[in-house]
């Protein structure tokens, strides 16, 4: 095929052609050259740009067919929906691959705008919808909205902040919160207070101005920094108390500690009881005087005011204006308010007292007395002790002092002590003329004797001393011998109770007693209301020692008393027969007895009509009408689903070592438990004793026949099939064994008993399984079908 | 003073449903003591019978079923307490192993004249009867075959 190169005419640079020259991609053709090319058939152009177009015919393509880029070749096709990514109709569903809401139908004028996951129909954002959270990018917090305030740039936020010139429309509502930036705090807000600014913030306060009510305003009262407000026209209030004003005139406020209130005291100065109790801490309670020249004096004995006939004057110069007395040595026309006893009137002179000596005036002591020599003053010294004396004293004057100190006790007499030659106090008295005697302690080495005699304690005592009138109540104690208690009265009235004599005491005489306790009681005749509760004819607790069944009501014809040994006690014998521990054989009794016996000997036998309660009975003949045992705990091991086998072990249980128990088996039993129809056999079961547990197998969990016994001991053991151990005891042999027919069709009416213990005839022994013993059932050599199951009832003791 | 009461259930089929034949539940407050358990072959018509086998189970959970009515073996003893209750064709649930089982042969042309024993309180001297302290309760149950036939069972207990 010839190679055609694109030729044209080239020109020189005045425009004259001047040759041909190949067309190449670097040179410039004139469009009309090119638009007349492409009426040319030749103009068959293969590729765009170097990309391939498809070599089909646009006529095949269909319709309206445009040059579609598929990927790989630019390819004549007809444009659908699916081409350009959307329906068919320009309804395009996405957005440049987002979804378009599909579910809402647009309105007019709303323009499409994306949430995050959909593009969806919105009205056309307004001013006022425009709903910014952030202006420059700094988020605006919201949630302070409010009427007047203004967004206020902190740095990093726009916030909501009230604005200094917001003005609502009426004075009234202007409602500042703050005053030169200080918050003005909301509560406490009521009439008449005041803003008071702390520091921090304006609180609402009291006013300390504030009138109310028709008072007057209060200041200064309180302490500093407090305010003191009149509330009511009753009460002023500060730091906490309340002053409540009297309602009469003149009335004293007194402080009421306990309700932080300063109150009417009721009185007025002037009321009579104006009346103060005491006068620096001394009664002032003062006595009626109706006298004149009385002043009130100081009783220091009676700790009290009292009215003392008044000095008028003491010295030649009456008692100053104060009340002062002049003093002076040798004073004449003292004057007294009442007339002087020894003297003549009213006046007197005051002794001339020496410059020295004991009259001196430097010698008088504080509390020095004067007394009146007939119409003279004299100065008066006493003992350091005042005494006084009533009625005569025989003998003469005590010349010694008493003891300086004085035990002043209650109830203490004074008597003369004529060793000292004065007279002192003591604790030893002595009642004459029939008076009583009420002392903690007497004692006396003589006789202690009184129409009545009562103390708390009557301590060393010698009996030949004590002559008892009556012993109405007395505790000893102490050193108590023996005849402690020697009275010459016939009798005691009342009582000697609760006595303590440790070594005891002899009573001559009769006690009557209501109660009488004590170790040991002897005497000749012992009578009592009540002993302890016993009957009145005769109420031993112990009889030689030993005791009697505190327990022996009133007894029954026919009781019998006895000695029970297991309770150490004796005892009677009722309706029943105890015979714990007792046994019948060893008893000795002939004849018979009706009622009731214990550890008798009924050669001849004896009838019981009541009930034997005994651990054990031995008896030839043995009748009645229900005999009762004790039952011991009763289990069973149950084996089932065991398919029958020839010379095959079927069951094992073994009383293990340690088990603690003896097994006494009652009962052993096989029945058939097919699970299905079958060609029977006829088995033997055998029963051996084994001396070593079985291996293997299926462990058997024991029944009991009442839940509430204990569990087995781990060492007893049974097992369904084991497959070794369960070693042939020896000497060896067949126990017990039956045979067992297993097809569900014969004549199969009852299961069948390897073994039962007979227990009515009381001859036998149970089949017993020591510790270290057991049983196994096997089968014989011939037959091999059926499902059994074996049970073996049994019993621990 | 102790009283004995029997109770029998009506005929009951010895297989298929219900297989749980007799349930007594104690809650009498006092003791019960199991004295003697028997079924007994009462066909309602000839059939070709077959061994089949009834087991005694205490019971972890009682049924429905129809009521039965003991009776006194001495009119002293006045009417079993209805706090025992007694039912027959009751649905139970059983726990553990049987306490006592037998074989009864459910044709009525079989050679045999004796009941069927199930459980009989025999060492008496020595030995325990299965007991149900009050709040206890046992069953009597065949569910091991479908076997083709009719019985009646029966118990026999002691309230101590």
């Amino acid at each position: 095929m010839a190679d055609f190169l694109p030729i044209g005419l080239s020109r020189d640079d005045g425009g004259v052609v001047s040759g041909l020259k190949e067309i190449t991609t670097s040179d410039t053709i004139p469009e009309n050259y090119l638009t007349i090319s492409n009426t040319d058939p030749k103009w068959n152009s293969s590729a765009l740009q170097g990309f391939a177009i498809c070599d089909t015919s646009p006529t095949t393509a269909g319709t309206n067919p445009a040059l579609v880029w598929n990927g790989s070749t630019w390819c004549a096709s007809v444009i659908t929906a699916a081409a350009v990514g959307g329906g068919g109709n320009g309804n395009a569903t996405a957005i440049n691959g987002y979804p378009i809401d599909a579910t809402a139908v647009p309105n007019e004028g709303e323009v499409l705008r994306w949430d995050g996951s959909v593009w969806s129909y919105q009205p056309t954002a307004t001013f006022r919808d425009y709903d910014a959270t952030s202006i420059y990018g700094f988020p605006i917090d919201s949630g302070d909205e409010g009427p007047g305030k203004v967004l206020v740039f902190d740095g990093t936020n726009w916030n909501y902040e009230p604005t200094s010139v917001y003005v609502t429309p009426t004075p009234p509502n202007y409602n500042a919160t703050a005053i030169d930036g200080y918050s003005v705090t909301s509560t406490n807000r009521d009439a008449g207070k005041v803003l008071v600014f702390d520091g921090t913030n304006w609180n609402y306060e009291p006013t300390s101005v504030y009138v109310a009510g028709g008072g007057g305003g209060v200041t200064g009262i309180g302490v500093p920094g407090e305010i003191t407000r009149w509330l009511t026209t009753t009460s002023i209030e500060t730091a906490g108390f309340s002053i409540t004003p009297p309602t009469t005139d003149g009335r004293i406020l007194k402080w009421n500690n306990s309700t932080t209130a300063i109150e009417d005291l009721g009185y007025t100065a002037s009321d009579a009881q104006w009346n103060a109790n005491y006068i620096q801490g001394v009664s002032a309670l003062i006595p009626t005087e109706a006298n004149n020249n009385y002043v009130l004096t100081y009783d220091y004995g009676e700790n009290k005011l009292t009215w003392t006939r008044k000095l008028s004057q003491i010295g030649p110069t009456p008692l100053n204006s104060l009340g002062v007395p002049q003093t002076g040595d040798g004073q004449t026309g003292l004057t007294f308010g009442f007339t002087i006893p020894g003297a003549s009137g009213t006046s007197a002179t005051l002794y001339t007292f020496p410059t020295s000596g004991q009259y001196a005036t430097s010698s008088f002591g504080t509390g020095t007395f004067f007394v009146t020599s007939g119409n003279t003053i004299v100065p008066a010294f006493l003992p350091d002790s005042l005494l006084r004396f009533y009625g005569a004293i025989n003998g003469s004057f005590p010349t010694k002092a008493p003891p300086a100190e004085l035990l002043k006790t209650g109830g203490e007499l004074l008597y003369y002590d004529v060793t000292n030659e004065r007279y002192t106090n003591t604790g030893d008295v002595k009642t004459v003329g029939g008076h009583s005697l009420t002392a903690l302690n007497v004692s006396g080495t003589a006789t202690v004797q009184g129409a009545t005699v009562s103390a708390t304690t009557y301590l060393n005592l010698p009996s030949s001393t004590i002559v008892w009138a009556s012993a109405n109540y007395a505790t000893l104690a102490g050193s108590a011998t023996s005849a402690l208690i020697a009275t010459n009265a016939t009798s005691a009235t009342s009582a000697l109770n609760a006595q303590q004599a440790p070594a005891g005491f002899n009573v001559t005489g009769t006690i009557l007693a209501t109660t009488v306790s004590a170790t040991n009681i002897s005497g000749t005749t012992i009578t009592a209301t009540t002993y302890n509760g016993l009957p009145a004819s005769f109420d031993a607790t112990s009889i030689v020692g030993l005791t009697v069944n505190p327990a022996l009501g009133a007894g029954n014809d026919g009781d019998l008393f006895y000695w029970d040994g297991l309770s150490n006690e004796f005892s009677t014998i009722g309706s029943g027969i105890l015979l714990s521990g007792a046994s019948v054989a060893s008893a000795t009794l002939a004849g018979s007895a009706t009622s009731a016996l214990n550890a008798q000997q009924a050669l001849a036998g004896f009838n019981v009509t009541g009930t034997i309660l005994a651990t054990a009975v031995s008896a030839t003949t043995l009748s009645a009408t229900t005999i009762s045992t004790s039952k011991y705990p009763t289990y069973i091991y149950t084996a089932t689903g065991i398919s029958v086998a020839t010379n095959k072990l079927m069951f094992d249980m073994f009383n293990g070592t340690g088990s603690g128990k003896t097994l006494k088996l009652t009962r052993i039993v096989a029945y058939v438990r097919n699970t299905g129809n079958i060609t029977g056999i006829n088995q033997v079961l055998e029963c051996y004793r084994t001396s070593s547990v079985g291996t293997a197998g299926t462990a058997i969990t024991a029944g009991k026949m009442v839940t509430t016994d204990p569990d087995l001991n781990a060492n007893i053991t049974a097992r369904n099939t084991p497959t070794g151990g369960a070693a042939y005891y020896i000497p060896s042999g067949i126990l017990a064994a039956a045979n067992i027919y297993t097809e569900e069709g014969q004549n199969l009416q009852e299961r069948v008993y390897l073994y039962m213990y007979d227990s009515f005839a009381g001859l036998e022994e149970c089949l017993t399984l020591q510790e270290s013993e057991g049983i196994r059932i096997n089968t014989g050599a011939v037959g091999a079908a059926g499902v059994i199951a074996i049970y073996v009832y049994f019993i621990t003791v | 003073m102790p009283a004995i009461y029997s109770v029998t259930t009506s005929r009951l089929n010895v297989s298929s449903t219900p297989e749980d034949y007799l349930q007594i539940v104690n809650n009498s407050g006092s003791a019960i003591e199991i004295i003697e358990a028997y079924a007994v072959n009462n066909p309602s018509a000839a059939l070709t019978g077959q061994s089949f086998t009834f087991e005694m189970y205490r019971l972890s959970a009682s049924g429905a079923g129809t009521g039965l009515t003991a009776v006194p073996f001495n009119t002293t003893f006045g009417s079993c307490p209805t706090s025992i209750d007694i039912e027959e064709n009751a649905n139970f649930t059983t726990s553990g192993n049987p306490l006592c089982a037998g074989n009864l042969y459910t044709e009525e042309g079989a050679n045999f004249t004796d009941k069927a024993q199930m459980y009989e309180y025999a060492a008496q001297m020595i030995e325990k009867p299965i007991t149900l302290l009050t709040g206890e309760m046992l069953g009597i149950t065949g569910n091991v075959r479908d076997i083709p036939g009719q019985a009646k069972f029966y118990l026999r207990f002691k309230i101590t």
